[in-house]
């Protein structure tokens, strides 16, 4: 090999690392595992956090829910009840015209009817027995 | 548990820092980047320390600084920063071991030459040059690292040389015509 090519291999050789590089690597590693115990710890954590009140919010949605379907269903039985009554009113308006209405034409009939009927059954009976005397 | 990782880390790192540094930058061509690539390289190495395979360490490690410095290159969307002149080098990167300033300076200055001259080989005969002359893989490590056939390997390490061999002497010939 030519000598100019061994003293370039020679230069090249006697270069070497500077110690501040292996030092700051020695940092950066020292700093980020004193980092990573309290990031193994946090990220867990987080989760944690995060499941429970993703349950609270579900929880208070569901118990909502229930609570308006409860007032739902109140709403209804009361609507149901108020019409009952009311049916109710209606009914007996109805039997009470129906009960007038009965006693109104029993009095008529008594009133207009009996006195020609009874007339008439007199002037027909006082007719047969004369015809049974003759 | 993680004593032992941290130790076996460290070792690691003492023994595999400079090649890794090295060949990225070599792949890179400046430091600061090269840097970066290292101290990614060993992060990496930290992260897949539980699960390695022991045997291959050193080949992974240099895929590694491969698939970073390519994927780094990918990205650069700005063309290369215009080359440093001599005087610009040397007052970037001061030779703290020296205790000659000259000879500090003359030390940084041919390596980057030598660096510059690297620069100028296509990137799979630089990889195969630096991972075997400077950070001393096998032919079947570096075949791969590189995911081609040995017989590859050896066609680029002297395609590599002889290519490395005609820039040094053509850049003698430009130093000698020049100071003429």
């Amino acid at each position: 090999m030519q000598p100019d090519l061994q003293r370039i291999i020679s230069e090249l050789k006697k270069e070497t690392c500077p110690q501040r590089i292996r030092d700051q690597v020695r940092g950066r590693i020292a700093a980020r595992e004193s980092a990573a115990p309290r990031l193994r710890y946090a990220i867990p954590a987080v989760f944690v956090a995060l499941v429970l009140v993703c349950g609270l919010l579900v929880g208070q949605w569901r118990m909502r829910e229930n609570l308006r379907e409860q007032a739902k269903l109140a709403q209804l039985t009361r609507e149901r009840v108020h019409v009952a009554h009311q049916a109710e009113e209606a009914l007996g308006l109805v039997g009470s015209v129906l009960i007038d209405a009965g006693n109104h034409s029993e009095k008529i009939i008594s009133d207009r009817t009996i006195p020609p009927l009874r007339d008439s059954l007199e002037t027909a009976r006082n007719k047969i027995i004369q015809h049974i005397n003759l | 548990m993680t004593v032992i990782r941290e130790l076996e880390f460290k070792v690691l790192c003492q023994r595999h820092s400079d090649e890794i540094y090295r060949f990225a930058r070599s792949l890179l061509g400046n430091e600061a980047d090269a840097e970066d690539a290292t101290q990614e390289v060993l992060l990496r190495l930290w992260n897949h320390l539980p699960k390695m395979y022991p045997f291959n360490l050193k080949a992974w490690l240099m895929q590694a600084t491969r698939f970073y410095c390519l994927d780094q290159i990918r990205r650069r969307t700005n063309p290369a920063a215009p080359a440093l002149t001599d005087d610009e080098i040397l007052d970037a990167h001061p030779d703290e071991q020296a205790t000659d300033p000259s000879h500090a300076a003359d030390s940084t200055f041919r390596l980057e030459q030598a660096h510059n001259l690297l620069l100028k080989l296509p990137e799979n005969l630089r990889s195969v040059f630096v991972l075997y002359e400077v950070n001393g893989l096998r032919y079947r490590e570096i075949a791969e690292v590189l995911g081609i056939p040995i017989n590859s390997v050896k066609v680029y390490l002297s395609r590599a040389r002889e290519k490395l061999s005609q820039l040094v002497t053509e850049e003698e010939l430009c130093n000698r015509t020049c100071n003429e």
